[in-house]
């Protein structure tokens, strides 16, 4: 009898169909302590699916009250289904919120239904069957208005996956250890949020947070977590709008911090005030990591070039295009 | 491959092993050595297996003799997960017995710690899974459902984004 099979067989079985999410769902379905085994494998990598709007409902039903807020100032209206019987983002490892096509993500595809068809979907609670990726007939909704929503969905969503990987959960291996957040337009509210989990977290390895538009504000809230941490061990930061006052404190993190091994500044007009700075980015991050791809698009003037090239030369490196050096260089 | 115990005997040193029903097998000790089969073995002649019977015993000792020449795995890097479920031709027959020896041989690699068996053991089982309905896994491995109709229900509508794929 399978029932007599402890608990760490039947998680190895399941194990087995790690990826095989319909076979897990009908397995959780079974009986209730197979259910409880099954949960956090099931969720602790969804997020390849996150276009499925009914993935995305599942996630804000786990909103707490701070994180609802969020939303409230552009009133949009949360699912007021039950309360789920598990905390199912705490079982996530993996967040990859990077989607920005409109046919592939889902909280698009859920605020599209949500709010052009509320009725309808309040009758019909399942899945219907709608085909909304050849349907491009939300591409005549006012753009803008509808891309605020979405980065205000995903914002609230993004402090929601930070706090939960926060909480402890039973089962080990089951804690948030990459979050891929690009392209969300953070807003000051996700940084300290971001940094809040930096504090704090002890699982995360992995953050992209490029595309982001944090700024020197950003930063300057991350730099202090940054120093602290001791596992995040790949942060990009490429395309924040970051300046060359950042440059400066990135440094300075750099000198401090002692996990990080792949650092991603990449367009972020820098401009590398001095060859310490650069440094700073060299010493402590091995040189295949930090590409001087990152210097690339970062505001180096001909002064700057000068001091650089002497560096890349040191270093036997030449690997700076983007960048108005002029021509002494 | 060695993990540095497989060398201590020799290929024509044999020890006895008994079942918890007293049923005696003469093996080959370098399997004795490969796994932590015997925590409790002093090196002596013999050792008490408690907790299996001589039917699995059997099964079990007929794997490992089989398997006698695998290269060890290292158990350092042991990725459970996104492992493949093919299994060979040999383990497939030698699994395909009735359920309630399937699970009592996967108990017994459990506690004998026989970790390939153990995996073989649960891929077979996984497989038995594979496609079906909840349904269709209740009547196939005899259990109960102990949901209310409310609580399935809302696991189904919570997990459903996970019935397409």
């Amino acid at each position: 009898m399978i029932s007599l099979l402890p608990d760490e067989c039947l998680l190895e079985i399941f194990n087995n169909l790690y990826i095989n999410y319909r076979t897990l769902f009908s397995c959780l379905l079974v009986n209730i302590r197979w259910c409880r085994i099954i949960i956090p494998i099931l969720w602790s990598e969804p997020t390849k699916y996150f276009d499925d709007l009914r993935l995305i409902r599942a996630y804000l039903l786990a909103l707490n009250v701070k994180e609802q807020a969020l939303l409230i100032p552009l009133s949009i209206n949360l699912p007021n289904y039950q309360k789920p019987l598990f905390e199912y983002p705490s079982f996530t490892t993996y967040v990859g919120f990077y989607l920005v096509d409109r046919k592939t993500d889902g909280v698009k595809n859920w605020l599209y239904r949500e709010g052009y068809e509320e009725n309808y979907i309040n009758d019909d609670y399942y899945y219907d069957g709608y085909n909304y990726y050849d349907d491009h007939s939300y591409c005549n909704f006012d753009y803008q208005e509808f891309n605020e929503h979405v980065n205000t969905v995903k914002r609230s969503l993004i402090v929601m996956f930070l706090r939960t990987a926060l909480a402890k959960t039973l089962y080990k291996n089951t804690t948030l250890t990459s979050l891929s957040i690009r392209h969300n337009y953070l807003g000051s509210e996700g940084v300290k949020a971001l940094a809040r989990a930096l504090y704090k977290n002890n699982t995360l390895k992995s953050l992209d947070n490029g595309r982001n538009h944090i700024k020197f504000k950003g930063v300057e809230v991350l730099s202090k977590a940054l120093c602290i941490n001791t596992t995040l061990t790949s942060l990009d930061l490429s395309f924040n709008s970051l300046g060359p006052k950042s440059g400066k404190t990135l440094a300075e993190v750099l000198y401090k911090n002692t996990a990080l091994t792949s650092l991603s500044i990449y367009g972020n007009q820098l401009g590398f005030k001095n060859v310490k700075t650069l440094e700073a980015f060299h010493n402590k991050i091995t040189l295949n990591s930090l590409t001087f791809d990152d210097l690339n698009r970062n505001s180096i003037n001909s002064e700057e070039g000068k001091a650089i090239a002497m560096f890349l030369c040191k270093h036997s490196i030449m690997f700076i295009h983007g960048n108005l050096l002029g021509s002494e260089t | 491959m060695d993990n540095g115990t497989s060398n201590s005997a020799s290929e024509n040193e044999t020890i006895t092993l008994k079942s918890c029903d007293g049923i005696e097998f003469h093996i080959d000790a370098r399997i004795a050595n490969r796994y932590t089969l015997l925590n409790n073995w002093n090196g002596g002649e013999s050792a008490c297996i408690p907790n299996v019977n001589g039917k699995v015993l059997e099964k079990v000792l007929e794997w490992c003799e089989h398997h006698i020449n695998d290269p060890q795995l290292n158990c350092g890097d042991d990725d459970s997960r996104r492992r493949n479920t093919i299994i060979e031709e040999w383990d497939e027959n030698f699994l395909s017995c009735d359920q309630d020896m399937l699970f009592e041989i996967i108990l017994a690699a459990n506690y004998l710690e026989i970790k390939p068996l153990l995996d073989l053991g649960c891929k077979t089982v996984a497989n038995m899974m594979k496609s079906k309905s909840p349904e269709e896994i209740r009547s196939a491995f005899n259990i109960d459902n102990d949901y209310t109709p409310e609580e399935e229900e809302q696991f189904r509508k919570e997990n459903e984004w996970a019935e397409d794929y």
